[in-house]
């Protein structure tokens, strides 16, 4: 894939068309991480104004079968704007393959650290129960979109029951893989003979969790990744962030390895004015982890293929046995809540 | 064929000390995590080429058709093993409690556990706190 720095003058043009304005870009660099998009760093002065720092994201070769594509992203992001999320702010986006080859869009550069292993270290050090205290706060904020919305009108329809329809989506998953995987069968047949109480549809996010997010000097500067947010249950988020393949690690400290559980959950409840059902939350924990099975599974499975020699993927998929010894005891916790 | 040593237990491992040992230390920083991830894969791959846990095969044969499974009978493919049992546990096979059910979660506990010994056995030391 070669890169966008001899677009430069193309995007200028489109950055001038889009915001009205004199544009001249003084530096353009790929930014670090996006194994399914590519962000690149761009400074540009417009109207002869100090520079501003901008990312423009667009497509990476290859891609994960379930994300949205760029434009439905911009959306995303953009109601998540809105609605006051702290988020890289949306600018522009472009249809035009002309520009840059593929769709993309252009959004404010926030400043920070988002590597999850990096994050984990250094906030369950020092600062992550505030920062967990954000971030529920943040959820619940994200969670006050609800459908119907006209423009995210993209987004498949709130699933009549998320669960049974998540179950269905990952049974799909490993059936095109090929793969038979006992440990995720098990959990996926108890989710779905326990089903979770039902729960008003709201924008989850679907990765939420440390890694997604940046903070610079202790203070979250955004929220990042929307191309897997749709319509589902508010407890789905909340496990994703806490589930144990998130915590880089810090197993005692369930809100993303930065924090203890409570922390993050009061500050969700107390913002958005809910309780948490903490059945659910266990529920969806158990799906958290098949989720990423499945996606390891399909990571592993390109570079099995042959489709994307690479060592990463290659270690992704050899991850599993990890995210399935999570399943069983949480399988048994689960079990004994229902009893 | 005779097996000659070092054996591939033995290079890979030689191998992986020496990555970690003389190359390591003179790579950058920014690329320090490409080579640890070589060093993983090797490391892996060295456990696998090691004396491998029991397979644990008769057991799921006897879980599936229970009565046959004498452990000397012909084994299916294990791939075919474990599809059947996929089957079987979405029909629901092994929904009511018993000893049914607990044969096959003792079954998957094992399995689990020595596939993440060979995979990750530090995740699994510091899970079981060993």
């Amino acid at each position: 894939m070669t890169g966008i720095e001899g677009r430069r003058e193309r995007i200028e043009r489109f950055i001038a068309g889009a915001s009205g304005g004199d544009v001249r870009i003084d530096r353009i660099a790929r930014l670090d991480g996006g194994a399914i998009q590519e962000n690149w760093g761009i400074d540009a002065a417009i109207d002869g104004a100090e520079p501003a720092a901008l990312v423009l994201r667009k497509n990476a070769p290859s891609g994960v079968s379930v994300s949205h594509g760029r434009a439905e992203e911009f959306a995303v992001l953009r109601a998540a704007f809105d609605a006051g999320v702290t988020v890289p702010e949306p600018l522009w986006l472009c249809t035009d393959p002309d520009v840059v080859g593929d769709d993309f869009y252009i959004m404010r550069r926030v400043a920070g650290v988002a590597a999850r292993h990096v994050v984990a270290k250094q906030l369950s050090a020092d600062g992550g129960e505030e920062i967990a205290a954000r971030l529920g706060a943040e959820l619940a904020r994200i969670h006050t979109i609800v459908p119907p919305r006209d423009d995210l009108g993209f987004l498949a329809p709130p699933p009549a029951t998320p669960g049974q329809a998540a179950i269905e989506l990952y049974r799909g998953m490993l059936d095109r893989l090929g793969t038979a995987r006992p440990v995720l069968e098990w959990g996926l047949r108890g989710l779905e003979r326990a089903p979770p109480a039902a729960a008003p549809p709201v924008l989850c996010h679907r990765d939420f969790r440390t890694g997604n997010y940046m903070v610079a000097d202790g203070v979250l500067t955004g929220i990042l990744d929307w191309e897997f947010a749709g319509w589902g249950d508010p407890h789905e988020d909340i496990a994703w962030f806490c589930a144990a393949c998130w915590r880089s690690g810090n197993f005692d400290l369930a809100a993303g390895g930065i924090a203890p559980r409570q922390v993050f959950c009061e500050a969700y409840e107390e913002a958005s004015g809910r309780r948490i059902d903490t059945r659910s939350v266990a529920y969806w924990e158990v799906m958290a982890h098949i989720r990423w099975a499945a996606i390891a599974l399909e990571q592993g499975q390109r570079h099995v293929s042959g489709a994307e020699p690479s060592l990463s993927l290659a270690l992704t998929g050899r991850q599993i046995a990890e995210i399935e010894y999570e399943i069983l005891p949480l399988m048994r916790s689960l079990e004994d809540m229902a009893a | 064929m005779t097996e000659d040593r070092p054996n591939r237990a033995d290079l890979l491992s030689v191998a992986r000390q020496h990555l970690l040992d003389r190359v390591l230390p003179r790579v950058p920083e920014a690329d320090r995590l490409d080579v640890l991830m070589v060093a993983n894969a090797m490391a892996i791959a060295a456990r696998e080429s090691g004396a491998l846990p029991a397979n644990d095969r008769a057991a799921l044969a006897d879980l599936l058709s229970p009565g046959t499974g004498d452990g000397e009978r012909a084994a299916p493919a294990g791939d075919r093993l474990d599809r059947e049992l996929v089957r079987q546990i979405r029909a629901g096979a092994f929904d009511a409690p018993g000893e049914k059910r607990s044969a096959l979660l003792s079954y998957l506990e094992r399995d689990v556990t020595d596939r993440l010994s060979l995979a990750n056995p530090k995740y699994l030391a510091r899970r079981t706190g060993t």
